[in-house]
Order: C-alpha cells, then structure tokens, then sequence
C-alpha cells in the first residue's frame, strides 16, 4: 500500500486529498449526517486531547447545529474568528432574511467562509488528521461532509543567520522550521516556471510533510524517478528531521562517505537546483537536503562563486591541501618517526629525537591519545551553551595541549601536528565530509603505525577504492576526476571566470546542458 | 555474499590486531651514526679501528623536560679483522643500535687507505648498511679519529662541521671537489682512479690537496698537493669562482684575478697505436687585486698582457699536475678515459686493463684562454 | 557484477594501458638491458621494445575491432573454434595469475629492503592481495577510475625525480651511439620486451569502450607515454650512473633516486617519493592482471566473477612464494617476460592472422552479464 502520495503542482500549493494510513484501523469510517454521532464518532480519537476545542455554533436561531474543531493555538485563533465564524454567524446567524430551509454546506463553503477551504471528507480518519495538521474541521448537522479549513497558527521561529554554514559574501537568511517559508525562500530565488514542487507525507505517525523541488526540463528525469521511487519506500513510524530521509535514501550505507548533502542556505540550495539537482525540504526542519551529490561538491562553498576565479581558485586549493593534510599528516609523521627515519633530513631526525626524549608512549600511542583527546574536546564543545563551547574548545586545547607537553607525556611536535590537523579538517565547507575525514584520518593513523609507510601508501589505496565504487543516484561519486571528464575541471580544483562556465556539469547528465548563451 | 565479507573484514581485523609492529623502532631509541672513522690498528697489520659517532639529540637540542646534556655526540671505537663484523661490533657497545642510514662522513687514514681495498669497503657500506649515497669520503693524512674527536667550534659536532667544510661550494680550488659514496662506487666499478678530498689537522681541519685512490687494488697510491690539485680542478671544470694570482712580467707586481672555468673540453686523439689528448679550457675572470703601481687596468694591452700570462701560468700548472698523474702516480683521476670510451668504443674495450700504462704515457696538449673584462667594480688602483 | 555497467572511456584506455606496464619492470630494466647490451647505448633497446609492442597492440586492437563488443575470452572460440578457444583462454589466464604472483613477490622484496625490514613477507602479501581484492570486488569501473586517480600522481612524481636527477646526468655516460654496431642493441631488445607486459588489458577494454573506433589512438597514447618513460628511465639511470655501476645495483633505478642531490634542499631523501611511486606502480599492475584473470574465469567458465576474484587468491599466493631467494626472482621476472613474448606478443598476431583468413566477422554486441 502507498504511504506517501504526491501531486505534480505548477504555481498552485493544494493540499493535497489524503491517502494516509489509518490511524488504528484498516477500514474507513464515515461520517453521519447527524451532528451528535458525528461528535461521538470524532470523540473516540480526540476526547483524550484537553486542547482539542470544539467551538459550537447555532444557526438560523438555533434551528441548525453545527461545530469546528481544531486544536488550541495549533489552529489560528484569530484567523477562525475572522474568517470562519463571523462569516457564518453574519450570514446565518438569524432566521430572518434566510431562505427558508436548512444551510445547506455547499453555499457556506463557497459563498459564505472566506477562509480558505481546501477540502471536503467524508471519512473520519481525514478529519482526525486534518485536526492534527493545524487546520480546522466544521461539521454542520444533517450533512455528511466535513469542510475542512486551512488555518495554520503555531509560531515558527524567525531566521538568523545560516550557523552551521557562514558566508563572507553571500546572502544571510537561512531555512527555518516551516515548509512552505522554505519554499518560499527557494522561488524567490528561481523564478522559472520549470521549478516543480512535489509533495510527499512521510512517517506513519509524524506524517511530515516533505516537499521534493527541482528544474523540470533540466534535471535528469531518471535521477528524479529514482529519487521518487527511493522516497516512497520509506515505510517508518517517524521521520522527525532531514537527516532521516538522507539514511533511507542514501546509496550506500556501509562507507564512511556522505552521499546526500545538506544545507541551511537557500542560495546554496537554489544554486544546486540551477545546477540540475534536486532539493528535498522537510517540514521541521531548516537542513535541505540535496541530491544527487558527488565527492567534490563537498568541498565547494557558495562563497567560491561570489568572488573573483582567482580568489576562489586559490582558496579551492588551500582547501585541498587542507584536506590532504588532515588525513595524512598525523600518519605521515607517526609512520616516517616510527619506522622510516632514513627518509627524512638528519637534521628532523634529530630534531625529533631530542623533542621525543623522554616520552613514555611510542609515537603511535601518542597520536592517538592527542586525537582522541582533540575528539572529545570538539564534541564537548558542541554540547556546551554556546558562550562557554568556543571557550572551552579553544582554551582546552591550548592548555591541555601545554600541560601535556610539560608534563612530558606528549611531544611539542605531536601537539602542533594535531592542532594543524585540527584546524585544516575546519576548513572543509561541508560538516559531514569533515566528520568522515576524522573517521578516516584514525583509520590512516593506526594503519600507519602498523606498517609505516606501507601502511599509509596501502591505506589511501583502499579508501580510493571505496571512493571509486561509490555511486550517487546512479552518478559516479569520484566524477568529475574519475571518470575524468575535461568539461567538469572547470569547476573541480580551479574556478574558472564565470563566462567560461558556459554549462552545467557533465556528470548529473542533465536534459538541458547550456547555462549561457542562446536561450532556447 | 555476507559471509565472504564478515569473513574477509574479520580476517583484516585479526591480522591487525597480531600484528607486533615488528619495524616500529621510535626515533628516540635510535643510536644516529653520522659520522666513521677508519684507521690502522697501530701495531698490527691486519687489524684497523672503525670509529662512529653517534648523535646525542639532547646535546643538540635541550629537551623540555629531564636532564641537560651539553655534549652533542660522542664516539665509539671497535677493531677488527673484517669491517662488517667490527661494525656489528657496535651493538655491543652501544646502548643504542646503530643507525647508519644518516652516516654523513667517512674518513680513512692513510695507513689505512694503502693497506685496505677502499673498493671492497665502499661496497660493503652501500650493500648492508644503507649507508645514504652521497655520505662524503675523505682521507686523512694523521689519525682519523683525532678529526672526530676535536671539538667543533660553530657547529655541534664535529661530524657537521666536517660536513659543512666539504659540502660548501668555496672560491678555492686547491680543495679537491667532493667526493660521494655513490661517485666513488661509479667510478670504482668501471676500474678507474679516483681523487679523493684530503683532510689534514694542524691547527684546525683543512681540506687541501686530494688524494690518489688506483683504480686497480684501490689503495692509496699518494697525495696531491694544492698546487696540483688546483690543476686537477681546472682539468676537470670543477673550479667555479676560484681564483689565481700571478707576478706580472713587467713589475714583478702581484695580480690576482677572479676565475671562472667557462669551457673544459678533453679530446682525444687516437692514430695508429698512439693516443693523445687535447686539452681545450675557457677560463674567464676579473681582476681583483693589482699591486702594480704603473700599470693601468683600464688600459687593453696591460689586460690583454694579462691575459697571456694567466693562461700560460694555468698551462703550466695544469702539466704539472699531469706530470704527477702521469708519471709519479700512472693514475687517470681526470677521466681521460671516459673520453676515449665515448668516442670508440670497441678500443675502449680492448685497452681498458692496460689503461694505466697506456695514460702515463700519452701526449697531452693543454691549451688555455682566459679573458678577462679588467676590474670588478672600480676602476684604476 | 565483474563485467561493466557503464562504458569505458578513451581516456580511461590509455590510462589503464600506462597503468598496467608500468610496474615491477621500471625497477629494475636499466640493469637488465644493461647486462645483456653491456652499452651505454642500451636506452635504444628500451626505446625499440617499446616500438615493437606498439605494433602488437595495434594488431591486437585491430583484431578486438573485428569482434565488437566482446572480449578475447570470449571471440577466441569463434577465431580458433571451442576447443583450442578454451586452451588458449586458460593459458592466458595462468599467465595472469603468474604476473600477478610475480608482482606480489616484488612488492614485499622491496618493502621488505627498504620500509619494513623485519616484517614478514606473507604479511607485507597478504595485506597487498587483500586491498587490491577489495577493490577489484567492484568490477571494471572502480578499477578504470581508480587509475584515474593514481595517474596523475604517479606521472607527476615521477618526472619530477627524472628531472630532479638530471643534475648528476652526464652526457659522457651515455655516449657513443651505437658504439658496438646494432647486434647488442637488438639482443637488448629481448630482455626490453618484458616490461611492457601488460597492454593486454585492451582486449578486454576494447569489447566495451564508448567509442571503440578510438581504441587505437588510446592504446597508442598510452604506449607512447609508457615507452617515453620507460627510455627515459634508464637513459637517465645509464646517465647518472655508468653502465659499470648499474650491473651492481639491485634496483638501480631506486639507487638514481639515492643519488639526487639538491644543494640547500631540506629534502635529503628522496627515496620517500619514489617508494610511493612505485607502490601505487606495482598495485595498478597487479591490480589490471587480478581482473584480467577473474574476468576470464569468469567469461570461459560458468563462475561467477566475484568467486573466480577469490578463488585464484591463494595460486596468486602460492606464485608469490616460489622464489627462494632475489636471484630466482629476478629470473621469475625473465620467465614472466618470455611467457609474455609468446601470449602478448605472439598469440594476438596468430589470432589476427587466422581471423583474417576466416574472413570478415562483424558480430553484434554481446549480452552483457
């Protein structure tokens, strides 16, 4: 059975008519015609609820009942003042001046509430949800119909800056908790008639709404298939943030490599979709997720396309070497101090000899201690409120660092290499590649204490195998260097001048390739 | 499918796991030889004295902790019949095991160099050892331990100052051109004499003159002194900003000008039976130094005069040193033979045991041209 | 699984062929053509080998073109009929599993001397048979793209050291050409010949190649830049060290890595980078003839390609074992040359022949599995 359904929309967001599963039973239950058993039927699921509010209302002088029921401050209070109950009671308040006979449903829903209606049910299941979603049901007596009214009141918080990812020259307003603001901050950047909003209601018990957006016309119709069929097989209870999706969807869940993206910018966002991608925004959440995502994309930051080609050049290639260093400088040390000192200048050896003297744990050990060390004190600091976590992380590396080494347990250089390492595993753009790299980097380590530089050589072999056999949607994870695909260079270690980005990569094998030039 | 991954992640896991870390020898346990001596056991004839230097880290570099050191190195001896056995000696000695992968310098005595195949010594190090290339070899005219033991003045030991002195390209050209394992291993194995850089004590190191290894038992054969070493120099185009004085004819006053060999060539002649050589050099340099008091060095004849005289003064050095390289010592440290060998080769291959004999007497020509701008930077006086 | 999913790349061809000759051989094919040519010439020989290889590729490439889309295991029955078909694809797939034994061996003899002295040398070998596995598991692909990314490194480092040790170079090494007549130059060939063992992937990239018409510039570009390299080497070593000294080294072109010297450079040792080099070499080596071998079980009998993947491991590691000591390595390493004059060389001019003679056989595309 279908979980989530969705609705191929052009400018018009409707909600769409549910399929959802049931609450607790396998069949439908439908609603009576008269009020009472109507609320009795709704009371089997809301009765519990003290917030559940159900507001009476009697027309025509008290010859027609009727209720709205929605949840307190879930619902808008004001809104259904305004445009739900004032409208009715105005116009069918009294008897008088009425046309003789019952209100019939039809005439309140479209001439009369001025509120937006967005859907009729008959089944009891929709209305529950429906309660449950912020909107408001109104059953009147003698009909069999629930109107069910959008009215969505609960406070979201307001933007702040993007903190997980700050930009020197970009935009500063990031995603917050609401889709449909999210969405917002997405069209307002693109305002193509091409962008698509899919909409999916994932989690059988959170029911999250998930919207899927793309460039029709120019993303890859079979990466956009796939990615439909991947998020309709989610079949959980709950998808409570973004970062659960990206586990179902994910390619591969056994490498240490992120697959899928994300991001709390919207211009980050809407620039992978000008690319071609595709963003999944979940309700909840400000993380979008983006797909389908190669290795390099992860170290390219908005910031490299807000400045000049040289700049971001240069500072793409600070970034590489970064990258390099922090997987391999505390290996490369451990394994040429251990096991190779005849590569290295007489001078170092000494140098390291003197600095090592003394120094109870052999150099392997000593790595380890200081990274593991470096590890906690990064993940104490997340935990910490905000004033004291930077403090904390700073001041305890430092002094920790400093007492270590004049206690005599760690050398000054091991100090010094892990703090650089430390700091270049900072740089990388994405926070979930940096995470794999410090997995990563352990692995090397002890690799290298085992078997020196064999060890590291036979290390970086076998990483780049579970890079090569990686795939994302279908794309090759190492592209655009392997397979090497001269177009996509432009944009992998250099940047070029954007007049010479003339199309979109190669790799996500997109319908529509050219960015500029003749417009088609 | 599973299986055969468990299986296979399992197997990698328990191998590391087992694994002793056979290699890992931290760089603190490490004993650095960075320098060896080789002398005669005095008194015997089979025996000779290896001497190593081994590096004291603390000395060099005060560690944060723990106690201070303030010698930077100190020296072990061991004697024996065979080098290597003498030099696995060392393990005993030592608290350290020895690590020769930074030996730096190696300095044989003379006793030592004329009685042991240098040839068979160079070998060995490069085989077992992983002695690095390019360690530097020197010969020494008294006891080669005494030069590893004088405590160096700049440097922390004296194994880095005897380094620095060989390695630093000087202006003088009586110190022969260095010269590695690795060059003395090249030449050695086609069967050729090689100059070795010689170092002698008085009051401070000095590495003058070079030394005279044959090319056939490989033992020292003699000594060259600065003057011929000078020539040896020139010969070979090692001589890069040395510089030569002279008494200029007319005042008997003293010149001295910068020098710099622009062009060397050696060409050899074969007719018949006979092998000559020509000796083609272009030497260029400015005047540095004139104590003539008439003279005026802006003026060209005075500069073409000195020309002459400079180039016939290097002419003549250059025969001497020949003189000694052909006839006292029947040794072709110039690589005279290279020449011949890139021109015919299947002469080469037939002369090449005799080509001592057939060195010592072949006419060479040496012809040398030096120009010279006049001053450096000032004019007259 | 074995078999491709996407298409093979030009680019990746030529990468791929470079990739796989450059392995053990670069090490030491200065000594060995210099003990046989006892010229400084002997570089010549290096650079005809490499000529002659050209040509054999280029044959065979001809040959992989008139069955498109399928690889030697699997037109050698339509060019030699089922049964001599089936010889034939066994042989070749021994003579995998032996280049692969081979590479094994060299590998851990020169870790062994020059990184991890006392660890032993099943260990060095089962933990370098084991990665490569891994990343063989994923099929063509993953290998193809992995070379992709060793390319770069290994060309980068390499010329690098090439120039680095032009200092010491002296042209009076290297002279006279041709000082003793042709004859030794082409006795030097034969034992050229060996290194350029391993083009043969082609006949097997061919079959799935995006533009198979491109197949023969690709196999070109990658021998030339294998044969340019492969002359270079030991010009340079011949260059730097004689002929008189190379016949003593081991691994001479590692003792020209010794013999580089940058006044003033911090680096004294440049041995670090050449180790890697060579490491990422001998891997690639190994790496092509593994699948070689598994996808040729894979394709003559019904296994499938990951359990011929692990069923050879331990013939590969038995290979590996043979030799007793570095002198029965290194005529392993002659063997391993000659066996290879006789499939890589001869067979594929054979095959060629008779497929001409049977006349034009244009097939379709094979099924893929």
């Amino acid at each position: 059975m279908r979980i989530g359904k969705k609705e191929d929309n052009g400018q018009n967001d409707r909600m769409p008519s549910m399929a959802g599963k049931e609450i607790d039973s396998d069949h439908d239950v439908f609603l009576k015609h008269s009020l009472s058993s109507n609320i009795k039927l709704l009371n089997r699921y809301v009765s519990k609820d003290a917030d559940v509010v159900f507001r009476f209302l009697k027309l025509l002088d008290g010859q027609q009942n009727a209720v709205l029921v929605y949840v307190d401050n879930l619902a808008d209070n004001q809104s259904i003042q305004q445009h739900i109950i004032a409208p009715i009671l105005k116009e069918f308040g009294k008897a008088k001046g009425v046309l003789p006979g019952p209100v019939k449903i039809d005439r309140l829903k479209d001439s009369v509430v001025t509120a937006r209606c967005v859907a009729e049910t008959n089944k009891l299941n929709e209305c529950v949800l429906e309660i449950f979603k912020g909107n408001t049901v109104f059953i009147l007596d003698g009909s069999n119909r629930a109107l069910i009214f959008t009215t969505p009141g609960w406070k979201t918080r307001d933007q702040d800056e993007p903190l997980g990812e700050p930009s020197i020259r970009g935009p500063r307003d990031s995603f917050i908790e609401s889709l449909q603001e999210n969405i917002v901050r997405v069209r307002r950047r693109i305002r193509d008639s091409g962008l698509t909003v899919k909409k999916y209601s994932l989690g059988r018990r959170t029911k999250t709404e998930v919207a899927v957006m793309y460039l029709s016309g120019v993303a890859n119709q079979k990466i956009v298939d796939e990615l439909d069929h991947r998020i309709t097989k989610i079949d959980t209870d709950s998808i409570v943030a973004s970062g659960y999706i990206e586990q179902f969807i994910e390619d591969n869940i056994l490498t240490v490599f992120p697959q899928v993206q994300y991001s709390e910018r919207p211009d980050k966002t809407a620039a992978a979709i000008l690319e071609g991608r595709i963003a999944i925004l979940v309700d909840n959440t400000p993380f979008v997720l983006i797909v389908p995502t190669v290795f390099s994309m992860f170290i390219q930051a908005p910031d490299d396309y807000y400045d000049r080609w040289i700049y971001s050049t240069f500072i793409r290639c600070i970034r590489y070497v970064a990258i390099l260093i922090s997987l391999f400088l505390p290996a490369f040390y451990v394994s040429l101090i251990s096991f190779h000192q005849g590569l290295i200048p007489t001078r170092l050896v000494i140098f390291a000899a003197a600095t090592r003297e003394g120094i109870p744990f052999p150099a392997l050990i000593e790595a380890l201690i200081m990274e593991v060390t470096l590890e906690i004190l990064r993940e104490a600091g997340v935990r910490l409120p905000k004033s004291i976590g930077q403090a904390v992380g700073i001041v305890g590396g430092l002094v920790i660092g400093e007492a270590a080494t004049n206690a005599g347990i760690v050398s000054p250089v091991m100090v010094i290499i892990v703090a650089l390492t430390a700091v270049s595993s900072f740089s990388i753009p994405q926070y979930s590649i940096g995470i794999s790299m410090r997995i990563l980097r352990f692995f090397i380590i002890f690799a290298a204490g085992v078997f020196g530089l064999y060890g590291v050589v036979m290390a970086f072999l076998m990483v780049t195998a579970n890079l090569t056999k990686l795939r994302s949607f279908g794309l090759d994870y190492m592209s655009p260097l392997a397979p090497f695909r001269m177009g996509d260079m432009k944009d992998f270690l250099i940047r070029l001048p954007m007049p010479a980005m003339k199309r979109r990569p190669r790799t996500l094998k997109n319908r529509d390739e050219k960015r500029q030039g003749d417009e088609d | 499918m599973k299986a055969k991954k468990i299986s296979a992640f399992t197997l990698i896991i328990i191998m590391f796991t087992c694994a002793a870390c056979w290699d890992r020898h931290e760089v603190e346990e490490l004993g650095l030889v960075v320098a060896m001596a080789v002398d005669k056991e005095s008194g015997s004839d089979d025996k000779f004295t290896m001497t190593t230097q081994f590096v004291n880290p603390n000395g060099v570099r005060e560690p944060e902790t723990g106690f201070k050191d303030s010698k930077a190195y100190f020296n072990l001896s061991r004697s024996g019949e065979s080098i290597f056995e003498t030099l696995q000696d060392f393990d005993i000695v030592s608290s350290r095991i020895p690590n020769f992968e930074h030996l730096n310098i190696i300095v044989i005595s003379q006793e030592a160099a004329k009685s042991i195949d240098v040839y068979r010594f160079v070998h060995t190090l490069l085989a077992f050892w992983e002695v690095p290339r390019n360690a530097y070899v020197l010969i020494s005219e008294s006891e080669a331990r005494s030069l590893l033991s004088r405590e160096p003045e700049l440097e922390h030991m004296p194994a880095f100052e005897i380094d620095r002195m060989v390695t630093t390209e000087t202006g003088t050209s009586k110190k022969q051109f260095k010269r590695s394992l690795g060059d003395l291993a090249k030449d050695f194995a086609a069967g050729s004499s090689v100059a070795v850089q010689k170092v002698s004590f008085e009051e401070s190191i000095a590495l003058k003159g070079a030394a005279i290894i044959c090319g056939k038992e490989y033992k020292l054969l003699g000594f060259l002194d600065e003057r011929e070493t000078e020539g040896l120099n020139w010969l070979n185009g090692n001589a890069v900003l040395s510089s030569i004085s002279i008494e200029e004819k007319e005042s008997g006053n003293v010149i001295n000008t910068t020098l710099n060999i622009k062009k060397h060539k050696i060409e050899p002649k074969i007719k018949d039976d006979r092998i000559s050589f020509k000796v083609s050099i272009i030497a260029e340099g400015d005047i540095t130094e004139n104590w003539s008091e008439t003279s005026d060095v802006m003026e060209s004849e005075f500069l073409r005069g000195i020309e002459v005289q400079i180039s016939d003064e290097m002419e003549k050095r250059i025969y001497d040193t020949l003189d000694a390289l052909q006839k006292k010592f029947k040794a072709d440290v110039a690589y005279f033979w290279k020449t011949v060998r890139s021109t015919d080769f299947r002469l080469w291959e037939e002369i090449k045991d005799d080509w001592d004999d057939i060195f010592s007497e072949a006419d060479i020509e040496v012809n040398v041209d030096f120009h010279t701008r006049g001053f450096h930077n000032r004019t007259s006086r | 699984m074995g078999n491709h999913k996407d298409t093979v790349t030009s680019r990746q061809v030529t990468i791929a062929v470079f990739s796989l000759v450059i392995g053990a051989g670069i090490l030491t094919v200065s000594r060995e053509v210099v003990d046989t040519v006892q010229t400084p010439d002997a570089w010549i020989s290096v650079l005809l080998a490499g000529l002659l290889t050209m040509i054999a590729g280029a044959m065979s490439v001809i040959l992989c073109n008139r069955y498109p889309g399928r690889t030697i295991f699997q037109f050698s029955k339509e060019v030699v009929g089922p049964v001599i078909g089936t010889v034939a694809n066994t042989i070749a797939i021994l003579y995998f599993i032996f280049i692969a034994g081979f590479e094994t061996r060299i590998l851990s003899e020169i870790v062994s001397t020059y990184l991890l002295h006392r660890t032993p040398e099943k260990v060095l070998m089962i933990t370098f048979i084991w990665v490569a596995t891994y990343q063989a598991i994923g099929g063509i692909n993953p290998i193809l793209k992995a070379f992709e990314i060793y390319f770069p490194i290994v060309i980068v480092l390499l010329v690098g050291i090439l120039l680095l040790s032009m200092r010491k170079f002296e042209i009076i090494n290297i002279l006279p050409f041709f000082g003793n007549g042709i004859t030794p130059l082409l006795k030097g060939v034969g034992s050229s010949l060996t290194i350029y063992a391993g083009y043969e992937i082609i006949f097997v990239t061919t079959a799935w190649m995006e533009k198979p018409k491109d197949a023969m510039k690709s196999l070109f570009k990658g021998l030339i830049l294998t044969t340019v390299i492969n002359t270079a080497v030991v010009l340079i070593t011949i260059g730097v060290m004689s002929i008189d000294e190379i016949k003593n080294l081991a691994w001479p072109t590692s003792s020209l890595v010794a013999e580089i010297y940058l006044p003033g450079g911090f680096i004294e040792n440049y041995k670090l980078f050449f180790i890697i080099i060579w490491m990422i070499s001998i891997y690639t080596t190994f790496l092509g003839v593994q699948y070689l071998a598994a996808v040729g079980i894979s394709q003559n009998f019904p296994v499938k390609y990951r359990n011929a993947l692990f069923a050879i491991l331990p013939f590969i590691y038995l290979v590996a074992l043979v030799p007793h000591d570095l002198g029965e390595v290194f005529i392993m390493g002659s063997a391993v040359g000659y066996t290879w004059l006789g499939i890589g060389l001869v067979v594929p001019m054979l095959f060629l022949v008779i497929s001409l003679i049977r006349g034009n056989k244009k097939g379709g595309r094979a099924k893929q599995k």
